[in-house]
């Protein structure tokens, strides 16, 4: 070892990558399951359980948390999206300081529509007295039933949601020659 | 209520076979249903902590259920496309109608694991069938059932 490398600035702080990559397990686990899993659906539970825990510790963290990771900082007016939109298709690295305008609303909508895939998990009746909702029998059946119904649509919108997500992130490693995936491991750029 | 439920299934029944009137149908095949919901509404607890007891009486229940003759409750036409907002049967079920009629089946046997399970007082047993037979219900729901 020579002198150490000067260090890059922490962009990523450890508990974000942490919520980031069990997040990613949460998610890929609880979709894969609610379409492709047992009858019986209990570890679907898990994971929706593990994304609400996640989901409350994120909402706590975007106001208490480093600068990166509060909402404050990276939920941008339209005109600072709109001037970082110009700049995407220019071959070079974005070099955001967290996210970035745009992507700062990305994580907003998969959060959002994560909410709302916990919520109407949680009130939903498919009416098979196996995989009922654990709170459905607080609210009326129209409600469980309107649930059940967002639930599927709330999911096929995440699969998209989270396809641009991946996109974005290939998008910037061979267009824009930017690697994304380094920071959310280690918190800082190569 | 489960008693109104119960006492009005036969009529229902009866009403629906009767007559090959569309929306009969749909409403026998619904009363069906949510009897046999009723049914394992009322089995859920049982299947958790079981009580040979109560769980036999149950059964008794949803034997009578189980005995409906359901051959009548699908005809041609009765699809959400035909009564949107009436029945959430997709068109699915008779362009697949041999899957359909097995998946039914399946459920009909479960029922019958389950009701064997109540009555050799098995509480085990109960558990394993009733988990068996939610499990036919979402099988179908998933495949020919709108969610909403």
């Amino acid at each position: 070892m020579t002198d150490p490398a000067p260090q890059s600035p922490q962009i990523w702080d450890p508990f974000v990558r942490l919520f980031h990559w069990l997040l990613v397990v949460a998610v890929t686990g609880g979709w894969l399951l609610g379409h492709f899993g047992p009858l019986q659906m209990s570890w679907h539970f898990y994971a929706g359980y593990l994304v609400l825990a996640l989901l409350v510790f994120r909402l706590i963290w975007g106001f208490i948390g480093p600068r990166n990771a509060r909402f404050a900082s990276f939920l941008r007016g339209p005109g600072a999206v709109l001037r970082y939109l110009k700049t995407l298709p220019a071959r070079r690295a974005s070099q955001s300081e967290g996210h970035n305008p745009l992507g700062g609303w990305s994580v907003a909508a998969l959060l959002l529509v994560l909410a709302g895939q916990v919520g109407t998990g949680l009130i939903l009746d498919p009416e098979d007295y196996i995989n009922t909702g654990p709170l459905a029998g607080y609210v009326s059946s129209e409600w469980s039933r309107w649930a059940l119904g967002w639930h599927h649509r709330l999911g096929l919108l995440l699969a998209v949601l989270v396809a641009f997500h991946v996109g974005a992130i290939l998008f910037y490693r061979f267009w824009k020659r930017e690697d994304l995936v380094t920071p959310m491991i280690t918190g800082r750029r190569r | 209520m489960h008693k109104i439920l119960f006492a009005a299934l036969p009529l229902a029944l009866a009403f629906g076979a009767a007559s090959a009137e569309p929306m009969q149908s749909i409403e026998a095949r619904q009363a069906y249903f949510k009897a046999l919901g009723g049914s394992m509404k009322a089995m859920g607890p049982l299947a958790k902590s079981f009580d040979a007891e109560a769980a036999k009486a149950e059964a008794a229940k949803l034997e009578a259920v189980l005995a409906t003759d359901t051959s009548t409750f699908f005809p041609a036409g009765t699809s959400d496309a035909d009564f949107p907002g009436k029945t959430r049967a997709m068109a699915k079920i008779w362009t697949d109608m041999d899957d359909f009629a097995a998946k039914g089946k399946a459920t009909k046997e479960a029922g019958a694991e389950l009701i064997a399970a109540a009555n050799a007082g098995d509480g085990a047993a109960f558990g394993a069938a009733f988990g068996k037979l939610g499990g036919t219900c979402k099988a179908c729901h998933d495949d020919y059932r709108l969610p909403e």
